[in-house]
């Protein structure tokens, strides 16, 4: 049935059809047709026999040719079943009944060949063919006495007992025939599932196959990666920090060979004291009997947060040597997700801080280089103006006001960029001390006056009347206030007005300016404080600058411990907010402002 | 000529030297200059000068080294710094002159050497 829809090893199955599909209908007949054949042979060979009544036995053969024909017939168009193939064996029996009435009778030798088309509608599925048997075998027993009725009883019999023989063999054949069916179907059924199995089988190892070609080339691709991988190490460990992964990168960095590593080194070995303190700051306590470090610990809780943990380390190198590197850690999973441990890569630093240094060197160097000709300038122009001996004519003094005003703005220039640089490398200091900020914030109006009167801009200071006492950088805090005011001139047009206000808080001071001018574009706001960035309005507008003014402001603001915001609108105005809390520990780092928003 | 007191310039510039040379004779100094930091001390240790002005960066030893020798070994002189660096990192020393110096604030320095 399903035999067909099977690949490779149906053929077994095709043969097993062939056999039990039966014999085709002429096969059956053969046997019939054979004896029949035989029977006239001996009738005429031997002269004793004879035909009793010829036409009924030339009736008979030729019934029995008839179902032989039909035989052909259907052997041809391959029909081996149904009512249509019972048809011969049952013209058979009546064919054979007839030759037996025209060679004898009830006397005639050939009475026994009726037995094989009987066996053979025995056989079919069905006990009514038992009934039909004993039907029709009584029938054409019985034939002979239809034209010559016997004179006794017991002749009758002869038509009663032979029909109940033959059904009971037919009776017993018909059992036969369903019980081999019924093996025939089991075992064929049998067959059947066992060639499902096996394509079944078949399909799953091929499958299997395909899927092990695909994680063979998986494995060789990840394997390529992770040897080729020798500028950064891999490193996985297990949820207590045992190394179990160690990557070539990893082997050029620590110097430590893979099978040193893996389930033998604990990761707290590549750290020394230094870093994991720093690690370790701010962190929870650790739990008792953890064998991490709490630094370490810290970050692998970070990493459980899915927070991208990157920080800036100076490990151990192979040499014992420090080793400057960025360290990435994330979880470590396995195919369904569960966790195993964690993943760090170590991205070494070293070129990258030499890259660093040299520049802050060459930076050092240039701004010192251009400042030593520019405080030469500077101090013969200083001479020049002040020197009570040898007046200059007013047109003199002047000029010469130009060249300072210019050498002066230069010098401003060069100091702005060798601090934008400090600041990028975290190399400036604030000299901290206890002064009133109001003095400061005075100053700085007063100094950004000349510029906002010649620019028809009012500059106008609220400012508390007593005193406001901060731990500040006086220099370097006058110095972004400077910037600010500055800038609300630069960007406020003619007419417009310029305010300087402060307010003091319980925790903070905030120091508001508060500008008429062009204001910023929205979707600038973000931007403000990158370095070299100009705001469009500043660049349509021309006002001159190269965009580090608010970059050094906010630096200086935040290493204050403070924070810078702004609020903005084209066309209305700008309001920057230097915020500084009243008490703080001086904070390195940089990044823990908020900017504008 | 050697009425007024004795002021020490230890510079590398030339320029800036003549500067503060000009400068150091007009608030009535006598002005030796010192290109290095070994003359200088040379110097110092056979006349002593009332005033020192130092510049930090110098070729040899640093002008923040001499500063500290000068302050240890001449607690009489005054010491002033000049240079182009940011006065935040300047060493201890009695006065500062940050580049570009004025005229006026060199003056108020000059007045506080006795005379």
């Amino acid at each position: 049935v399903t035999a067909r829809a099977l690949p490779a090893g149906g053929s077994a199955l095709a043969r097993f059809h062939v056999l039990f599909d039966g014999p085709s209908p002429l096969l059956k007949q053969v046997p019939t047709l054979v004896a029949l054949g035989l029977a006239v042979l001996l009738i005429v060979t031997i002269p004793e026999l004879g035909f009793t009544t010829l036409v009924s036995a030339l009736l008979g053969i030729g019934a029995v040719l008839a179902a032989s024909v039909l035989a052909l017939v259907l052997t041809v168009r391959h029909v081996a079943d149904g009512p249509v193939v019972l048809l011969i064996p049952i013209v058979d029996i009546l064919g054979l009944g007839l030759f037996r009435a025209g060679t004898g009778g009830p006397g005639s030798l050939f009475a026994g060949l009726i037995l094989i088309p009987i066996v053979w509608l025995a056989a079919a599925p069905g006990v009514r063919y038992v009934a039909l048997v004993a039907v029709l075998t009584s029938f054409v027993l019985l034939l002979p006495y239809f034209s010559d009725p016997p004179e006794t009883g017991v002749e009758w019999l002869r038509g009663v007992i032979s029909p109940i023989v033959f059904a009971i063999v037919a009776g017993v054949v018909n059992e036969l025939s369903r019980l081999q069916r019924q093996r025939a179907q089991l075992a064929e059924r049998l067959a059947a599932e066992q060639s499902i199995a096996l394509a079944r089988n078949l399909e799953m190892v091929t499958q299997l196959q395909a899927s092990e070609h695909r994680y063979r080339d998986l494995l060789g691709l990840f394997r390529s990666v992770w040897d080729a991988t020798t500028a950064q190490g891999v490193i996985g460990v297990d949820m207590d920090g045992l190394v179990v992964a160690w990557n070539p990168g990893a082997v050029n960095l620590f110097g430590v060979r893979e099978d040193e590593a893996a389930g033998r080194l604990r990761m707290e070995e590549l750290f020394p004291d230094d870093a994991l303190a720093l690690l370790a700051q701010g962190a929870a306590e650790p739990a008792a009997g953890d064998p991490l470090p709490p630094g370490l610990r810290a970050l692998f809780v970070l990493a459980d947060g899915d927070t991208t943990v990157d920080r800036d380390l100076t490990l151990r190198g192979g040499a014992g040597q420090p080793l400057p590197v960025r360290l990435t850690v994330t979880p470590r999973r396995d195919g369904d997700g569960e966790q195993l441990g964690y993943l760090l890569v170590v991205t070494d630093e070293t070129r990258t801080a030499e890259v660093s240094r040299m520049k802050d060197e060459f930076v050092g160097m240039i701004s010192h280089e251009l400042r030593t000709p520019l405080g030469s300038i500077l101090g013969y122009i200083d001479l020049l103006l002040d020197d009570p001996e040898n007046p200059l004519s007013e047109e003199q003094a002047h000029f010469l006001g130009v060249v300072q005003r210019n050498a002066e703005r230069l010098l401003k220039l060069v100091g702005d960029l060798l601090f934008t640089a400090q600041v990028e490398s975290g190399g400036f200091r604030l000299e901290l001390q206890q002064v009133d900020v109001v003095p400061l914030l005075v100053a700085s109006v007063e100094s950004a006056n000349p510029i906002a009167q010649a620019a028809g801009v009012e500059l106008i200071a609220e400012l508390p009347s007593e005193p406001v006492p901060l731990s500040i950088d006086p220099d370097r805090l006058g110095q972004a206030v400077d910037n600010i005011v500055s800038n609300a001139v630069k960007f406020t047009p003619s007419g417009g007005r310029v305010a300087l206000s402060l307010s003091a808080g319980p925790a903070a001071v905030t120091i508001s300016v508060r500008d008429s001018g062009i204001g910023i574009p929205k979707d600038e706001l973000k931007r403000l404080f990158t370095r070299f960035f100009r705001a469009s309005t500043a660049t349509r507008n021309a006002v001159p600058g190269i965009g580090l003014g608010l970059v050094i402001a906010r630096a200086i603001i935040v290493a204050h411990g403070g924070w810078m915001d702004v609020s903005s609108e084209e066309g209305v105005g700008t309001e920057f907010r230097l915020t500084l809390p009243l008490h703080h520990a001086e904070s390195d780092d940089p990044s823990h402002d908020d900017a504008a928003d | 000529m050697s009425a007024g007191p004795l002021a020490l310039v230890v510079e590398d510039s030339d320029d800036q030297t003549d500067l503060l040379r000009l400068h150091l004779e007009r608030a009535g100094f006598d002005v030796i200059a010192a290109p290095s930091a070994e003359r200088a001390l040379e110097i110092c240790h056979e006349v002593r000068p009332a005033l020192a002005i130092v510049d930090l960066i110098l070729p040899g030893i640093s002008g923040q080294e001499l500063a500290g020798v000068l302050r240890e070994s001449f607690p009489e002189c005054l010491l002033v710094i000049s240079s182009v660096l940011h006065y935040s990192t300047y060493p201890e020393a009695d006065a500062i002159l940050p580049k570009p110096i004025s005229g006026a604030r060199l003056r108020s320095i000059a007045k506080r050497v006795a005379r």
